[in-house]
């Protein structure tokens, strides 16, 4: 008599386990694409220069340019930064959280973007050891329709690189070597970095993001996202 | 000999191998963002310039595709230099290849005094 007693709650507690499985395959397999981007699906995305939450005064501009070629190969039209952030100076917006802070209409009139993008650089540099040293940049973003001030996107990205996996020895003296007239901080390896996760933040459905209109591909990108995310609400 | 395949192979993945993978000819759009950025008022202008128009050239020459933003980019170079003429054609160009930008480049050419 005892047994069944015993077996009933066991067999509950597996079957629940189950779902508790089935419902986290379901998750993983899920599209992070905002049901607002692929309504919106803009097609011309102004960056703010980075807000900097680190101490080192380099993240907003050590970051900042290499922003614009991940969303321009994805499909984007970037504003140009550097214009951007020159005219955002000459009118009264000396920092990047000046600029963070001028309202979505203003931002409209001025620039009529389909998106704005807020980046927020919160680990940047490197710390030193005694017999080695570690690189981290962290960036998490917001991508904002400026008509209404809702959310089409969000993100987060971070990585760490120490100096002895390999990135410096033959190589680093060969980029050097080959590519000395640019001169842009060689020695500094968090540009590098940035860049990475730039890249790592900005592009790709699984982070988010759908292909833009100048991208050839965006057609099928949008029609494959819209289909997976169908997928996943009718299971 | 493995010395010199080794070093072919970093100026490979270094130069032409990377640029050929993008649908934008860059060249060194992202160099120049950082330089005047991040050095302004020590940044050399007419090098980059000279550089960026170019590349430009290059870039027409060999059917390849202009980049959004490099020639608002150059546009503020110029200006920046007192070529304001330059500058505004840059601009105009910027707004005839990517008409996403028009509202944006009517405003600085209008700022720029011109019209």
């Amino acid at each position: 008599m005892m047994h069944p007693i015993r077996i009933t709650p066991l067999r509950q507690r597996a079957a629940a386990l189950l779902l508790v499985l089935a419902s986290a395959s379901c998750a993983t397999r899920e599209v992070p694409v905002t049901d607002r981007l692929l309504e919106s699906q803009p097609g011309s995305i102004l960056v703010l220069p980075p807000l900097n939450n680190t101490v080192e005064t380099e993240a907003t501009y050590g970051s900042m340019s290499s922003v614009t070629v991940p969303l321009a190969e994805a499909g984007y039209y970037v504003f140009p930064v550097a214009v951007v952030d020159a005219m955002m100076r000459e009118n009264g917006l000396p920092t990047p959280a000046d600029m963070h802070s001028v309202p979505l209409a203003k931002l409209n009139e001025i620039f009529a973007p389909d998106a704005v993008l807020y980046l927020t650089v919160t680990d940047w540099g490197t710390s030193y050891e005694v017999i080695s040293s570690t690189t981290r940049v962290s960036i998490e973003g917001r991508l904002v329709d400026p008509r209404n001030g809702d959310d089409l996107w969000r993100g987060t990205n971070s990585l760490a690189r120490s100096s002895n996996s390999g990135q410096g020895g033959l190589v680093g003296m060969l980029a050097g070597a080959v590519i000395n007239q640019v001169a842009t901080a060689a020695s500094d390896p968090s540009p590098g970095l940035a860049r990475e996760v730039n890249y790592g933040l900005l592009t790709g459905r699984n982070n988010g993001w759908i292909l833009g209109p100048r991208h050839p591909d965006v057609a099928a990108d949008i029609g494959e996202v819209q289909k997976l995310k169908a997928d996943a609400a009718s299971r | 000999m493995r010395r010199g395949f080794v070093i072919a192979a970093a100026i490979c993945s270094l130069t032409a191998c990377r640029q050929q993978s993008t649908y934008y000819s860059w060249g060194s759009y992202e160099q120049s963002v950082r330089q005047l950025t991040h050095a302004e008022g020590a940044v050399d202008v007419n090098a980059q310039i000279q550089s960026l128009t170019e590349q430009l050239e290059r870039t027409r020459q060999e059917g390849g595709r202009i980049p959004p933003g490099l020639h608002a980019h150059l546009g503020l170079l110029y200006s920046m230099r007192g070529d304001l003429d330059t500058a505004r054609a840059a601009f105009e160009s910027e707004r005839e290849l990517f008409p996403e930008s028009a509202t944006f480049i009517d405003g600085v050419i209008e700022r720029m005094g011109g019209k």
